[in-house]
């Protein structure tokens, strides 16, 4: 399964990609963002393991939780289907935190990133890009 | 130690130069009597080391700098470092008194101080630098020095600027090929010595100094590039003509830098390496074959200048050819010659710069056919000229006199050489002595009824020094012998005579006695014919700048052809750079790609629901691109967001998905907001040109889509790669631990994936049951510190970027009545211009201080609103929605900011849900109305009250728990409503508000009256 979140992370920067080299700045800030979110695609694929539950944990059984601790500690799935033998497996809990704090920084710049286009709207009339070529002097 | 702290003292004084307090506190005097006399008390100090250096001893220090590296600071004295670390002070002392009566400008003075005095420290620390790299460095230090110095005048002198510039190219230059050469030159030694190639040993001079690197097989290329070095730092043909041009540096400066001491820096190393690298042919056919050209060159040249220090620049040149060739000779008779000649130019050469000085002062020019008769004006010149003059012409009983014959006699063919060399030296020294007597005419007794209308006579302060070392060169010709011997001695390591009076006196069998004498008649002679031979038209010589100009022009060509690829449009720089990536990628990439297998099996029955979600997220990602009109654009992309959200609820990450869900609405909205602020006129423009390039061609669009495809597919596969490396340790993992089981060894917790620790130990550790909010807010709490700055600066930027209309007051961050205030005066102001009133400055300023009535309730702010502002979406209905909202969606956040432990959600999702309802606020009251009666929300300071609050928690973390961000708990029987009181709440709160300020800050920047609203 993780194959597909990788190859969704390929085709995702090949969109952003080219978003990013379109003359509208509007689509350049989609363009972005739609790298953003390839990032947090790969960050999902390298989890080390596919769970089917959220990573929480109980401090102990309480004969609900499908993921406990044990008396000794020791962390332990409830067996969820008694014909499949499928047992509860939290999913990986690193990766999303640091997607979740990625969403997060990804908006501030993509605020950023709107605030400028704003200011260069204002400074040069226009959102075209190849109309602002005051780079060369 | 001594010496480390001599080397410290001008750098420390160098850098009090930088406070207007010193001299203010100083004045002129105290800064002139400060920087002289720590530089007097420098030399006497360096004076007590002669005793112990004479017997031969080195005194070193080493101080470790980075061990890791191998780097250390050494400090290395011996007779040779001493002489050149004595002539730095000695004459640095003189010219520094000198400069305080040269300046006229008191803050002048105190900057050229400090650039004297770095230059000084960067000198001291070249010539006792007792390892290649602090040489390196000291050497780069006097270079920048010195093109600070030549360019002091830069601001309004073209020619400085050209001058400082061409010196710095020229011994930078060879200040590289110099670092290439004594890198390849310490791989040697340690290659000799049999150690690690980089080890530090070889690098360190005392290690240089004894090993026999002549026969090693690089032994031709680091010596050319060493000598490279040398030449161009010592004005050796063809780089010569730096030194002339460095003129345009104030005459003490080019009296200290640029005859006494940094020139020479290129003679001091390779004096300090003749041991290691001299006594070849290779070595002696070049340092003869240069020193010789540039010896003769140089007097050819300097006679025939008429300006006054452009005559000096070049004898100065031809002198250090002098020296350079003597240091090529094989016998150690040149070694004693070097090093008299060395003190001896010091002494006369610095005199001669520094009367220039004077002479220009008080004339106010430095051309010899405007000078003459300065005799009657400047007496105490004129005797001191008289006497450096004769130093420098070599009359006894000078120092010059005892260099010259010492040359002369270094120069004989009884020392094995051919008969050229003595004629070369001969006919440069009579050219010398010429070069002099034209210097002392022509400034001081020709024309003796010159006039000067702008004469200003100097103060008498300013003849001291150099009377000085006139004085120091009589006297160390006549008395100071064993002295000089000592330090000439242990700098050649062996002792010599120094002889006044030749012990033959017959011209016939002492020959360097009979040459010598025949130079101080040829000379004189030749003064006297001058106007028969001296002015006639010569062809001109090609010299080195022709070479640097035709080299400068390459460059600069080059650099035009360059410029001609550029179109000055960013989005094709982008395009170049991608495209090369691309190209690497699939070169690099094509040949990595074997045994990745793909595995898209769908074994549960929740991944085909997966699939079709990806699908989903990607097709309307692809949307976004084929859309032309921006709104649709933006909703389709956020169809993608939450796709995307769906996807990590069936992950199953529910805090993920939140945060998902909430930060895409934001985005959503805050994307619509953004675009509506862009006038349509613009956005129609751009829309209607979506697949064209600017040149009316789609080959863009082709161009662009294959970079796409490259690149997305590179990291497609890189993506692929990294989930198979993965897997792969995965399955180790489960052998290993198969293992452990079958054979009962306890599995080291490194081999673990750090998740399973956190799974295990983060209701051990935090009390909490939710693994992802405890690695937030406290496994990995300072990367969240971190994030959460990163944020709040974003945001920030966004509210600096909009908050400025062009032309305008801040609005932002004002009272919200200010800007009511404000935006009523400029309504007034526009009324009355489009009325047809033409309002002045002081009308509209008129204007500007009136206060026109405004509403008194925040209710009715919206009135003075704009079409923006107001918005259409204000009914009754959602007016009382937005005001309903406000409060739950505070209740919402402060439960995810408690419960964050145990449930979904923690202080990223409380900020974006309290920040969603301050974004409906704007939306619907519009910024006045909002701004009126949210008084109270101060974006700036919830930013800084949170990060306030998350470092006071993290420092807290460190007095009473084990560190930065380290967990405090507060042990609570029963706790009310299950909360756990722990620090991390406090850290999360804190994230919250920062958050929150964030999402506020963006909005009401977004929100606020622009430009074309005004």
């Amino acid at each position: 399964m993780n194959d597909l979140f990788a190859i969704a992370t390929g085709i995702m920067f090949a969109l952003g990609v080219f978003q990013l080299l379109r003359r509208d700045m509007i689509k350049v800030s989609m363009g972005f963002y739609i790298l953003f979110t390839g990032i947090n695609f790969f960050l999902l694929a390298v989890g080390v393991f596919d769970g089917n539950q959220p990573a929480y944990v109980a401090p102990k059984d309480d004969g609900q939780a499908p993921v406990y601790l044990n008396d000794a500690g020791e962390l332990t799935g409830r067996i969820l289907d008694e014909d499949t033998g499928e047992v509860a497996q939290p999913s990986d809990p690193l990766v999303q935190a640091l997607i979740l704090t990625a969403i997060v920084i990804s908006f501030g710049s993509y605020a950023l990133l709107l605030g400028m286009i704003n200011i260069l709207s204002r400074r040069f009339s226009t959102i075209d890009s190849d109309k602002m070529d005051n780079l060369k002097a | 130690m001594d010496i480390v702290l001599i080397n410290i003292v001008p750098f420390v004084l160098a850098l009090l130069m930088v406070f207007p307090i010193t001299r203010q506190l100083l004045g002129r005097n105290g800064l002139t009597w400060l920087t002289s006399g720590a530089m007097a008390v420098l030399f006497f100090w360096l004076l007590i080391f002669i005793p112990q250096v004479a017997d031969k001893n080195v005194i070193s220090h080493t101080y470790t700098w980075n061990a890791d590296l191998g780097l250390s600071l050494t400090w290395y004295v011996d007779g040779l470092s001493l002489m050149f670390a004595l002539i730095v002070t000695g004459v640095g002392s003189v010219v520094f008194f000198y400069a305080g009566y040269y300046m006229d400008d008191v803050t002048q003075l105190a900057k050229f101080y400090g650039f004297l005095l770095a230059f000084a420290g960067s000198m001291l620390a070249l010539v006792l630098a007792g390892n290649v790299f602090m040489l390196f460095i000291a050497w780069e230090g006097t270079s920048v020095m010195s093109f600070l110095l030549i360019g002091f005048k830069g601001d309004k002198d073209e020619e400085a600027r050209t001058s400082a510039s061409r010196a710095l190219i020229i011994t930078g230059g060879g200040g590289l090929a110099l670092f290439v050469g004594l890198m390849l030159l310490g791989v040697a030694v340690n290659v000799v010595n049999g150690v690690d190639l980089f080890a530090e040993s070889g690098f360190q001079l005392e290690t240089i100094l004894q090993a026999d690197v002549k026969s090693h097989s690089w032994y031709q290329g680091f010596t050319f590039l060493i000598l490279l070095g040398a030449f161009t730092k010592s004005a050796q043909f063809p780089f010569h003509f730096w030194l002339p041009g460095a003129m345009t540096a104030p005459s003490p400066a080019s009296a200290y830098l640029h005859s006494a001491t940094m020139v020479k820096a290129g003679v001091y190393l390779l004096f300090r390496l003749y041991p290691t690298l001299g006594k070849t042919n290779y070595w002696e056919s070049w340092l003869l074959f240069i020193g010789l050209t540039t010896m003769f060159i140089g007097a050819l040249f300097a006679i025939r200048k008429r300006d006054l220090k452009g005559l000096l620049a070049y004898s100065t040149v031809s002198k250090l050819g002098a020296i350079i060739a003597m240091l090529g000779l094989p016998d150690s008779i040149g070694l004693k010659a070097a090093a008299i000649g060395i003190l001896a130019h010091a002494l006369y050469k610095a005199t001669f710069f520094l009367l220039a000085g004077t002479i220009e002062h008080a004339t106010g020019t430095r051309n010899l056919d405007q000078l003459g008769g300065l005799r009657r004006h400047l007496p105490v010149s004129f005797y001191t000229a008289v006497l450096v003059g004769l130093s420098m012409a070599g009359f006894p009983p000078l120092l010059g006199f005892v260099a010259k014959e010492t040359l002369l006699e270094a120069m004989l063919p009884e020392h094995g050489l051919t008969l050229l060399p003595i004629i070369v030296v001969t006919s440069a020294s009579v050219l010398t002595v010429l070069a002099a007597f034209l210097f002392v005419w022509d400034v001081f007794v020709s024309r003796a009824d010159q006039q000067y209308p702008h004469f200003h006579a100097p103060h008498n302060g300013i003849h001291i020094g150099p009377a000085l070392l006139a004085v120091m060169s009589l006297l160390t010709g006549i008395f100071i012998a064993p002295l000089l011997e000592s330090i000439v001695g242990s700098a050649i390591g062996k002792d010599i005579k120094l002889y006044l009076i030749p012990s033959n006196l017959n011209p016939l069998e002492n020959h360097a006695f009979g040459l010598s004498l025949l130079v101080l008649f040829a000379g004189p002679a030749l003064f006297v014919v001058r106007r028969y031979w001296l002015n006639m038209p010569w062809f001109n010589l090609p010299t080195g700048i022709n070479l640097y100009k035709a080299f400068i022009d390459i460059i600069e060509w080059i650099g035009d052809q360059l410029l001609r690829s550029q179109n000055g449009k960013l989005r094709y720089y982008l395009a170049v750079i991608m495209g090369v990536v691309s190209v690497l990628m699939l070169i690099g990439g094509a040949q990595n790609i074997h045994g990745l297998s793909i595995d898209i099996t769908a074994n549960k029955a929740i991944d085909s629901v997966k699939i079709m979600t990806i699908l989903l997220a990607i097709g309307s990602t692809a949307a976004s691109i084929f859309l032309r009109r921006h709104l649709l654009a933006a909703l389709s992309l956020g169809i993608a967001g939450y796709a995307i959200g769906g996807l990590f609820l069936l992950e199953p990450a529910p805090d993920v998905a939140l945060v998902q869900f909430l930060v895409e609405t934001l985005a959503t909205v805050l994307i619509i907001l953004m675009i509506a602020r862009i006038s349509m006129r613009q956005r129609r423009e751009v829309m209607n040109v979506l697949w064209d390039g600017s040149d009316d061609t789609h080959f863009g669009v082709l161009r662009d889509a294959a970079i796409a495809v490259i690149i997305g597919m590179s990291v497609g596969i890189f993506a692929l790669a990294a989930v198979d490396d993965r897997q792969a340790r995965i399955e180790t993992l489960e052998q290993v631990e198969q293992d452990v089981i079958d054979e009962g060894v306890i599995l080291p917790e490194i081999v673990r994936p750090i998740a399973m620790w956190h799974l295990e130990n983060t209701y051990k550790e935090t009390e909490a049951t939710d693994v992802v909010a405890a690695i937030l807010a406290d496994f990995r709490g300072t990367d969240t510190l971190l994030e959460i700055s990163v944020f709040s600066l974003a945001a920030l930027g966004v509210m600096t970027l909009l908050a400025v209309p062009k032309g305008r007051e801040i609005l932002i961050g004002k009272n919200v009545r200010d800007v009511m205030q404000s935006m009523a005066q400029s309504q007034e102001i526009e009324r009355q211009q489009s009325s047809g009133n033409k309002l002045d400055t002081s009308q509209m300023q008129q204007i500007r201080t009136k206060t026109f009535p405004l509403p008194e309730k925040p209710d009715q702010y919206g009135a003075y609103g704009d079409e923006h502002s107001i918005s259409r979406l204000s009914t009754p209905l959602t007016r009382m929605t937005a005001t309903v909202v406000l409060p739950f969606a505070l209740l919402i956040s402060i439960a995810h900011v408690l419960y964050g432990g145990t449930a979904p959600g923690d202080g990223f999702t409380a900020g974006v849900v309290s920040g969603l309802a301050i974004a409906v606020w704007y939306v619907i009251f519009g910024y006045y109305e909002t701004k009126g009666r949210l008084w109270w929300l101060r974006p700036g300071r919830l930013i800084s009250i949170g990060l306030v609050i998350a470092l006071g928690n993290a420092v807290l973390g460190m007095i009473f728990s084990e560190g930065f961000l380290n967990i405090m708990k507060l042990d609570v029987h029963n706790p009310p409503a299950g909360l756990h009181f722990v620090s991390t709440i406090v850290f999360d709160f804190a994230i919250y508000l920062t958050v929150f300020g964030g999402v506020t800050a963006i909005m009401e920047a977004i929100a606020h009256p622009g430009e074309e609203a005004l």
